[in-house]
């Protein structure tokens, strides 16, 4: 899957090569377009319209998700990746936020048509709906990934085909969590001062990440970091799931929030990866977080760190539950200088 | 427990209602809890419950309803407090979910809306039951509701949410709006299977899909957060599983495969061969006891000191109870003729004398065992008397394990007295003669009236088998009852027979509809030279009056080849002749032997 | 409206014509049986009656038979001079998917859009048969007229079927069921007390409904329904109810009327066990609750042998259009020999 100039080659591209030479395939690319022809159209308005203080939903957002699967398929090591596959996957990512749109209520008759038309072009077999329905749920709840089959069998055209449910739902949930970066937010709202508290934590974090990168063939992701000194330090509500980690129980400053994320896409790679090993392996993360104080970046915090499986796993356990690789306490104690505190007086200085 | 109802002048004690028309507190009242190893139900295992129709699968099931416990228990939060387990009563009816329409869809198809089709179905019945037990948890509720849309696929569970809304208020009836939008995927799943049955052209599917792992244990587990419910599994109970197609039930049994008993349960009753698979839908196979356990309600064994017995004895007394009957003991109230018993008692004496003459053979009890009951058919035999089968052991003898086979009779007999004119206020006992017209009647429509609804049963090409079988049975009784009246007879009291060798597919129809109409019950036995076992059909008591045969116990079995076997389903009289010849000319050590003991 | 005549005073009257005046139907649609009466309709029709297409539907089991398999050849005699084509339909009484598949096939094989006018003879269907038939064509030909043609005999045998083979539901009625609902068995009852035990014990309803055909077609055959139910009727839990048999309007009217009390409050199942007609007058009922589930007890033996005897009367009726697509029609438009419904053949 990597082309001539050695860049990795889009699974949409390779879906639609497939579909020159394959009927099926060819059937497959064409319900896969029109129905992201008509979302991108019909739907995407109407999630900023419903959601305006959201990191973003839309196509930019879709197209990073389908980059870091493309970037996670490109060399299978167990497998063929055949036509459906890629035709599940693709649905998978355009579909698994289109129920965002109906976190507010208003509208909800529009939509119904929207989903209607989605289902009718994108999905002609109740089988193929579920399957892709499966793949979606599988990356909201916390140990989805039990909810598709390891192996299943499926007839499209009269052709049967075996499909992994399970693994490439890991590939999706997995591509998700390693594609929030900054292109997921407004930096003019940002700036303004106009994002709700609420949300204001997931905006900031979103905007630190400049990038993450699956480097097959050297097994990892590398995720790129950059913090302004103001921002680190900055106090926000804690989330729900993160109160473990706050000390007064309510608040948590940004750094402390952004090594939380790096714990969880940690925990991610390690739960995913299992499941995805026939298409990939991915053993680590890297990342390179630096501090910066305007156009300046700082040179003491300049670090880059590898998160892997080390930590505790019981032997014989569920496979099917997720990971708990420990990073927060580990990293604040490697590096003390990332500490809140510390950053503090580098600000004072 | 509602006792002695005082308005019940015109009603017969032993009527049988199937359990779905009982109102809970009837059902609470008629079910014996004792001898009917409910506590195995009960325990945090998935669980099949096999048995014949009629043999109380039913109400042991619908006993465990939350209506009934409560009544039992007092209150809801008793029940949940002692037994640590809620119950959603699902029964698979005709039609219900077996729909004919399934059939046109593909099989990956069928899959998700077989299971789908379950989901909602159980839902359904859940939310039902809540209701009626915690009208009084709204926030609570609400939290759920919120929870169970959330795990729906948001995108195409919209359109149902939006329709629900219009005739609910989910902020104030949470459950009923809840319940409204089940009712409205059921449709959609419903207006599915018309559509793509009669329209021209693709039918889509409008609705949700949902499946164990991503709806239907999540959905249990979050009902752990209502007070009262939290550590209490569900324990969701599926009456006459053996309707549903063989996708269906092989969507239980990948339910069954997982083991997430401490949220969920699943019991499911089925007939004896009528449950056809115990795959999964990934092919693999649920067994026992690591995936599940087993009751079987149908019993073998009906000596005086077993379950069965004092089961049917304290179901009798309790009805006697209930309907105010003037006695209260089932052995009163269903005597056996004195005159017989008297004449047993006095052959009984003179064997136990022969035996301590010789002081053998064997011990004491089992001479007497083998002989005295023999030498009383023999003697009744000479005196050209008919054998009496009243009396409430022989009743519960005859009933072969079927707690149905033992009401309806006696139902018949507290009828027939009324018809004779007697008060059923003042009816005291049932007489032996009617005992005896009635279950003589009972058992001679068991053999000829059963045989005639049978073939109604089956399609005209199966039509010889029925014959082959009335043969085959006709041919058993008559052997039977030649050895049990034989004098010299050494094994008197034949009852059993197991087959040696390998028998043609034509012969194993004829076994096989003999077992799914009870007229044999099928064990397993290990053979004396060992390595294997051996199967072992029983003949079904209720046979006993028609061919005088002796319901209390049996000893020995008959071994059959597949030669002899043919013969028996073709010509009785043949097949006793040289059965009979050749049992003079077999050494005694080669005829089985097995003493049941009393 | 049913309108009902002697076989005799139709020929009389020159046969049936055509639904539209002076226009062929589109469709002719029959079944071959074993009955003596299962040509009747056919050799009525008008000596300029023309259809476009015609089907003979049968059941296969029954090819063997050799009064069937005359009766085939006889309606394709006497249709394929009045249709420009005539099909023969093969389908199946055991398997349900191949009957239903079989009439689909049929049905989907015209230019649905063009099929404006319907005649079906609906007289020598089994009841499974025309009810997949008549859903087919009003939910695919929505704007087509469908006229029922149906022939009464003089005398059925003294049994018409025996056994169950199974118990199923009709493909295209799944009704809707909930778990948490009882279930109430509604039975148009004929004269097979036996299926409708069956139906009893396989559905086990809470509550069954037993219907009585009063008016009948031919009056004797409403003692002897009442007759043949008696031992139904004695048990606890059936109460009786009385329908038209002999009108499809009529019938769903009383049907409409009954069920509606029930609808949210039990799993209705409709087992129509009677008249063709009242079968059709079930049809419409189900139509429009969508909620009932339509039943059929699937016999093992027909009497092939004495299953009915003559021809008396021909009834004629035409389905009411979908409320959707209801259009304007004149009563004219019946074109059908009715100066005396009155009039009966001689017993």
């Amino acid at each position: 899957m990597i082309n001539m100039e050695g860049s990795i080659k889009s699974i949409e591209k390779l879906l639609e090569e497939l579909a020159g030479n394959d009927e099926t395939a060819n059937n497959l690319w064409h319900q896969y377009s029109a129905m992201k022809n008509y979302l991108h159209k019909e739907y995407h308005p109407w999630v900023q319209a419903n959601c305006p203080y959201f990191t973003d939903h839309g196509q930019p957002h879709i197209d990073c998700v389908i980059q870091s699967a493309s970037q996670l398929l490109s060399k299978p090591s167990q497998i063929t990746i055949t036509s459906l596959d890629l035709y599940l996957v693709l649905c998978a990512i355009i579909w698994h936020d289109v129920g965002m749109v109906f976190k507010r209520s208003g509208h909800s008759s529009e939509v119904k048509v929207i989903i209607d038309k989605i289902k009718e072009l994108g999905f002609p077999d109740i089988s193929v709906n579920r399957l892709v329905v499966e793949l979606v749920k599988a990356h909201e709840q916390a140990d989805g990934l039990k909810i598709p089959e390891r192996e299943q069998d499926c007839t499209i055209d009269a052709k049967t085909f075996t499909v992994s449910p399970r693994a490439l739902a890991a590939i999706v949930r997995f591509s998700d969590e390693i594609s929030e970066n900054r292109s997921r937010v407004s930096h003019g709202l940002l700036q303004d001062g106009r994002i709700p508290k609420e949300n204001l934590i997931y905006w900031e974090y979103a905007n630190c990440v400049t990038a993450a990168r699956v480097d097959p063939s050297r097994e990892r992701v590398i995720v790129s970091i950059e913090i302004e000194v103001d921002k680190a330090i900055s106090t926000h509500s804690c989330p729900e799931k993160c109160r473990p980690y706050s000390k007064d129980g309510k608040s948590l400053t940004l750094i402390e929030y952004l090594v939380t994320r790096l714990q969880k896409m940690n925990n991610e790679r390690a739960y995913c990866g299992r499941e995805f090993e026939k298409y990939a392996s991915i053993r680590e993360i890297e990342v390179r977080l630096r501090l910066v104080e305007g156009e300046q970046r700082l040179e003491r915090y300049n670090d880059t760190f590898v998160l892997d499986d080390s930590g505790i796993e019981p032997v014989g356990g569920d496979t099917t539950r997720r990971p708990q690789i420990e990073v927060f306490t580990d990293f604040f104690s490697q590096y003390p200088h990332w500490a809140p505190d510390k950053i503090k007086e580098v600000k004072c200085t | 427990m509602n006792i002695e109802r005082n308005d019940m002048n015109a009603s017969n004690p032993f009527v049988v209602e199937s359990p779905e028309k009982l109102a809970p507190n009837e059902l609470v009242d008629l079910f014996v809890e004792k001898f009917t190893k409910i506590e195995v139900l009960k325990e945090r295992k998935h669980t099949f419950l096999w048995g014949s129709r009629g043999s109380g699968k039913s109400m042991m099931l619908r006993y465990l309803d939350p209506q009934c416990q409560t009544i039992t228990h007092g209150s809801i939060a008793k029940a949940l407090e002692r037994e640590r387990f809620f119950a959603v009563y699902c029964p698979c009816k005709e039609g219900q979910l077996n729909k004919t329409d399934l059939k046109l869809l593909s099989e990956d198809a069928r899959s998700v809306i077989t299971e789908h089709m379950l989901i909602l179905n159980v839902l359904d019945t859940l939310i039902d039951s809540m209701q009626r037990q915690f009208p009084q948890y709204h926030e609570e509720w609400s939290s759920f509701a919120e929870h169970v849309i959330n795990l729906f696929d948001r995108a195409s569970i919209a359109s149902s949410k939006a329709e629900a809304d219009i005739t609910e208020d989910l902020s104030k009836k949470p459950l009923g709006w809840l319940r409204e939008l089940v009712a409205i995927e059921n449709r959609k799943l419903c207006k599915f299977l018309r559509d793509n049955a009669l329209l021209s052209g693709r039918a889509d599917y409008q609705g949700v899909t949902s499946g164990y792992h991503d709806f239907l244990l999540p959905c249990l587990k979050s009902l752990q957060k209502i007070p009262g419910l939290s550590s209490v599994a569900i324990f969701v109970l599926l009456d006459d599983a053996d309707r549903l197609s063989d996708d269906q039930q092989r969507v239980l049994n990948t339910w069954v495969a997982n083991r997430d008993q401490s949220t969920v349960c699943f019991k499911i009753s089925a007939q004896h061969n009528e449950y056809r698979t115990f795959l999964t839908r990934g092919g693999g196979l649920i067994e026992q006891p690591h995936d599940y356990s087993e009751i079987d309600t149908d019993e073998v064994y009906t000596r005086s000191k077993s379950d069965y017995f004092n089961k049917v004895r304290l179901i009798a007394e309790r009805r006697l109870k209930i309907y105010n009957v003037k006695t209260r003991e089932i052995k009163e109230f269903l005597p056996p003729d004195p005159t017989e018993e008297a004449l047993f008692q006095k052959i009984r004496l003179a064997t136990e004398k022969e035996w301590e003459q010789s002081q053998g053979p064997g011990r004491k009890q089992d001479f007497m065992t083998r002989y005295a009951k023999a030498r009383l058919f023999q003697r009744l035999k000479a005196n050209k008397q008919r054998k009496s089968y009243a009396g409430f052991e022989n009743l519960v003898h005859l009933s072969s394990g079927v707690v149905r086979d033992f009401l309806e009779p006696c139902y018949l007999m507290f009828d027939r007295c009324i018809e004779k004119g007697k008060d059923p206020q003042l009816i005291a006992s049932i007489p032996p003669g009617v005992q005896n017209e009635i279950i003589f009647r009972y058992s001679e429509d068991f053999l000829i009236l059963r045989f005639k609804k049978i073939r109604k049963d089956l399609p005209v090409e199966q039509w010889t088998v029925v014959d082959k079988l009335a043969t085959l049975i006709e041919s058993l009784g008559r052997l039977f009852y030649e050895r049990l009246h034989d004098p010299d007879a050494r094994e008197a009291r034949l009852f059993s027979f197991t087959v040696h060798g390998t028998i043609s597919s034509e012969i194993e129809e004829v076994l096989n509809l003999g077992l799914r109409y009870r007229y044999f019950q099928l064990r397993t036995y290990s053979t004396k030279e060992g390595g294997g076992r051996l199967k072992w059909y029983i003949l079904n008591r209720l046979l006993c009056p028609v061919y005088k045969l002796d319901p209390t116990g049996f000893e020995g079995r008959i071994s059959l080849t597949p030669e002899f076997l043919k013969i028996a389903c073709e010509n009785p009289g043949r097949f006793v002749q040289l059965r009979l010849k050749l049992s003079d000319a077999v050494p005694k050590s080669k005829i089985d032997f097995y003493l049941t003991g009393e | 409206m049913v309108a009902e005549a002697s076989l005799e005073s139709v020929a009389d009257k020159g046969g049936l014509s055509t639904i539209r005046k002076g226009i062929s139907d589109d469709l002719f649609f029959v079944c071959a049986s074993f009955e003596q009466r299962t040509t009747s309709a056919a050799k009525c029709l008008a000596e300029d009656y023309r259809a476009k297409k015609a089907f003979v539907y049968y059941n296969e089991e029954f090819i063997s038979n050799r009064e069937t398999a005359r009766n085939l050849q006889k309606l394709c005699t006497v249709l394929r001079p009045k249709c420009d084509v005539t099909d023969e339909v093969a389908g199946s009484l055991i398997d349900p998917k191949k009957q239903f598949m079989a009439l689909r096939k049929a049905i989907l094989s015209l230019d649905l859009d063009s099929v404006k006018a319907v005649t079906v003879d609906v007289t020598t269907f089994n009841r499974e048969a025309l009810l997949v038939l008549m859903a087919l064509l009003r939910n695919n030909c929505k704007s087509a007229r469908i006229r029922v043609l149906y022939v009464s005999p003089t005398k059925h045998g003294e049994w018409l079927s025996r056994g169950f083979r199974e118990v199923r539901n009709i493909i295209g009625f799944p009704g809707i069921q909930r778990g948490s609902r009882s279930t109430m068995l509604v039975v148009l009852s004929g004269f097979e007390p036996d299926r409708i035990r069956k139906l009893i014990e396989e559905h086990e309803p809470k509550t069954v409904l037993l219907g009585f055909g009063d008016p009948p077609t031919e009056r004797q055959f409403l003692d002897r329904n009442i007759e043949e139910q008696k031992t139904v009727l004695a048990r606890q839990n059936v109460e009786r109810f009385n329908f038209p048999a002999n009108g499809i309007e009529k019938c769903h009217r009383i049907l409409t009327e009954l069920l509606s009390k029930y609808l949210f409050e039990y799993n209705i199942i409709l087992a129509p066990m009677s008249t063709k007609l009242s079968t059709l007058g079930g049809y419409l009922t189900v139509e429009a609750m969508q909620e009932i589930q339509m039943t059929y007890c699937v016999p093992s033996q027909y009497n092939v042998k004495n299953y009915s005897k003559g021809e008396s009367h021909l009834f004629m009726e035409e389905m009411p259009m979908r409320p959707k697509d209801a259009l304007t029609k004149s009563r004219s438009d019946l074109d059908f020999p009715t100066r005396n419904t009155s009039c009966r053949s001689p017993k």
